[in-house]
């Protein structure tokens, strides 16, 4: 099903055309209609790269919870998977795809990241015993759930797992795919490579893979992945699947058929979007953990995955969180999740909020 | 609203501009006539061949100072070996850009100049005394920056050649230091034998404007050598793909503070390469001309101009930080955003406007690719 896309403009266009034969505009961006999909359904579509490192972070991020039974982690294992080294996953098309996560987090990250697998691994060494202030081992919540957490009550699954969805997936596409240096104008939109189009649309194609989503999303709401998933659970305030997906189906459309201003505008609307996403999963989680905030393991745990998101945060250029302002709020957060209080909670969830202009929203997050 | 307004205009200015679009019947003309042997041979006889003489003589020279050096480590001969290390460094921004044909048989670039040098490989290698320089593994351990970090890489020039005197691994360091530098001279001195022997009449033999033509090869790797300035002299440093952070140890010659010069030795010769111009400042045919022979605009302008305009705003831009590129990116971060910026200005030119008016396809690929 299509739905025919129309500029305002267009029958002004019409009016004008027999003029408008005159102009020498070469791309003819002044008066372009062309069809919309309502899904992402376009020729030549491959992302099969981002579709890697998302089955990667998966099988990371299943390793480190095996640390919640009691077992005890090995951070060479997890830095076999964050690098692609040593055939490290279960899927064995990944170990042979050419795609890693660690080359594509962003730079200033990949050792942090690093120290948290050594964290986790020595958090580990607890083998099942019960955690408590100032001892590493497992929380268990009041049904029964449970979770490793170092001597900080710091769950660092959530914290790799989020923060990754943060340094990689949404940094690669807010200060990669969807900016100038990859769909400017100096990048090809003429040459189709078979099954990947031309150069353009495969880097908006491979924006679109690291959100995670279906192509018939927000429709269809099985298999999200990482963000997609978030972006659903933030939905009814945010209405984030909606904004995301048309300007992501609205920009390719855009792409394919040379209009520039249009690519750009999708383009902008993704990379705000976006990063309104990444501040209402923190907002979210850290109302979580203020509603359980009884239950030191899921205070820990939400916390924790706070934590992530708002680390993501910092991996975009043009940030509404100022470094300031992160510190601010990592630093009502604490770094002993034991200590945390809610009205610590409050002032982190209010400084976000402030920031990212959700005050009406935030308690609906 | 503003789309409205250009209508209105369009339609007062309609049979007026009937005339305005003789530029695009360009696009159809790829300029067959055009001279292409004399450009070619310009390039090949008084830019390329000469270039890559002065740089196997200065690599050559390099290769003398760090002998005498070796033999009797002082701050007399240091400073020397200091001194043929920077002109072979600079000589080769000149040449960066030619990594076709011999140059990429060498593969120049990556034996060359991979920065940051791995400063820890190199003092494994040093301490151990045995080591591959073919390897993979020890890109990043030889080559120019590594030579910046065997000559500068302590805080004082007593400290550096303590490292080659009294130091226990200093016959290994010794060396080690010699072995790069000789790879680094033969190699130049392959790249300009083999230009000489034979790749310069296969260069300006070279037909048409195809994938692996001679002028597909000159407007490829132009445009590669830009990408690698704006990413790697300037982005990469100046905290472009870390979110604002900057990466001061990333910048090109870090030792020995030299990036700005180098970066603007580079600047200038992507520059001339586009004019066609050798270093003795004389303007030959070049790509301008190519250009202008296909009556290629951008906007009111003659392309040619609008691209040679844009490579002075950049080194202008570059001359205005005035500082070392690893020290600037956080004394005075503005300048370096603004030199970015220009040089992204003239990627748009040089890579989507000059190749789509002289039918040339870019071919070659960002390494940062997916």
């Amino acid at each position: 099903m299509l739905n025919f896309f129309k500029y305002r403009t267009f029958a002004l266009a019409a009016v004008a055309a027999s003029v408008m034969l005159t102009s020498c505009s070469e791309d003819g961006d002044d008066n372009i209609s062309y069809n919309v999909p309502t899904t992402y359904n376009f020729q030549n579509v491959n992302y099969s790269g981002q579709t890697a490192r998302i089955a990667m972070l998966g099988e990371l991020d299943a390793y480190i919870k095996r640390g919640h039974t009691g077992e005890v982690l090995d951070a060479q294992v997890m830095r076999n998977m964050y690098a692609n080294a040593n055939a490290p996953f279960a899927d064995a098309s990944l170990n042979t795809s050419g795609k890693q996560l660690k080359d594509k987090t962003i730079a200033t990250a990949q050792t942090t990241f690093e120290g948290f697998f050594d964290a986790v691994a020595t958090a580990s060494q607890s083998a099942g015993a019960v955690a408590s202030n100032g001892t590493a081992g497992i929380l268990t919540t009041a049904d029964n759930k449970k979770y490793l957490v170092d001597a900080n009550g710091v769950e660092y699954a959530q914290v790799i797992a989020k923060g990754l969805m943060g340094a990689v997936f949404y940094n690669q596409a807010v200060e990669g795919y969807l900016t100038d240096l990859k769909i400017g104008p100096a990048v090809d939109n003429t040459t189709v490579t078979p099954g990947e189009g031309t150069k353009m649309e495969h880097h908006w194609d491979e924006a679109f893979g690291y959100f995670g989503a279906p192509i018939d999303f927000p429709a269809n709401t099985t298999n999200l992945k990482f963000w997609a998933n978030y972006s659903n659970q933030v939905n009814p305030a945010l209405n984030s699947n909606k904004t995301m997906m048309d300007a992501f189906i609205k920009g390719r459309a855009a792409i394919s058929a040379k209009d520039m201003a249009g690519k750009d505008a999708a383009a902008a609307t993704l990379r705000n979007e976006w990063e309104r996403l990444v501040a209402a999963s923190a907002i979210h989680e850290l109302n979580a953990a203020k509603t359980n905030i009884a239950d030191q393991a899921k205070k820990s745990h939400y916390l924790s995955e706070a934590m992530g998101f708002i680390m993501g945060l910092q991996y975009k250029t043009d940030r509404k969180l100022n470094n300031t302002q992160y510190e601010q709020v990592m630093a009502k957060i604490g770094t002993n999740l034991y200590n945390t209080t809610s009205t610590d909670i409050v002032a982190a969830i209010d400084i976000l909020s402030a920031a990212y202009n959700m005050d009406a929203i935030k308690g609906q997050l | 609203m503003k789309k409205v307004r250009i209508y209105v205009l369009a339609m007062l200015a309609g049979i007026a501009s009937l005339t305005g679009c003789g530029s695009d019947n360009g696009d159809d003309n790829t300029g067959s006539d055009f001279d292409r042997k004399a450009m070619l041979t310009n390039y090949a006889d008084n830019l390329i061949v000469p270039g890559y003489q002065r740089f196997a003589e200065t690599t050559t020279e390099l290769k003398t100072a760090v002998e005498a050096f070796a033999a009797s480590p002082s701050e007399a001969m240091l400073a020397t070996a200091r001194q043929k290390y920077q002109q072979a460094y600079l000589t080769w921004q000149e040449l960066s850009m030619y990594e076709f044909g011999p140059a990429d048989e060498q593969m120049l670039r990556s034996n060359l100049n991979v920065y940051p040098t791995n400063a820890t490989q190199i003092e494994s290698n040093v301490s151990s005394g045995t080591y591959d320089l073919q390897a993979s593994a020890n890109l990043a351990a030889k080559g120019l920056p590594a030579l910046d970090y065997l000559l500068y890489g302590q805080a004082t020039q007593a400290e550096v050649i303590a490292q080659y005197t009294t130091a226990t691994t200093a016959a290994n360091r010794k060396k080690y230091l010699q072995d790069i530098t000789n790879l680094v001279a033969q190699q130049a001195q392959s790249t300009y034998d083999a230009w000489t022997q034979n790749y310069s009449t296969t260069f300006k033999q070279s037909e048409g404007t195809a994938v692996g033509s001679a002028i597909g090869n000159l407007v490829n790797q132009l445009n590669s050598d830009i990408d690698i300035t704006k990413r790697y002299k300037v982005g990469i440093p100046a905290g472009k793909f870390t979110a604002g952070t900057a990466r001061p140890t990333e910048a090109e010659a870090y030792y020995s503070h030299t990036s700005l010069e180098l970066l603007l030795q580079n600047l200038r010769a992507e520059k001339a390469l586009f004019l066609g111009m050798s270093a003795d400042n004389i303007n030959g045919i070049g790509l301008d001309d190519y250009l202008n022979h296909v009556n290629a605009k951008k906007d009111a302008m003659l392309l040619s101009d609008a691209i040679e305009q844009q490579f002075n705003l950049a080194i202008a831009a570059a001359e205005a930080i005035n500082a070392p590129i690893d020290q600037a990116v956080t004394t005075n971060q503005a300048a370096v955003n603004k030199l970015y910026d220009e040089l992204q200005k003239l990627i748009v030119l040089t890579k989507t406007d000059m190749p789509s008016k002289l039918g040339v396809t870019i071919s070659y690929t960002d390494n940062d690719g997916d």
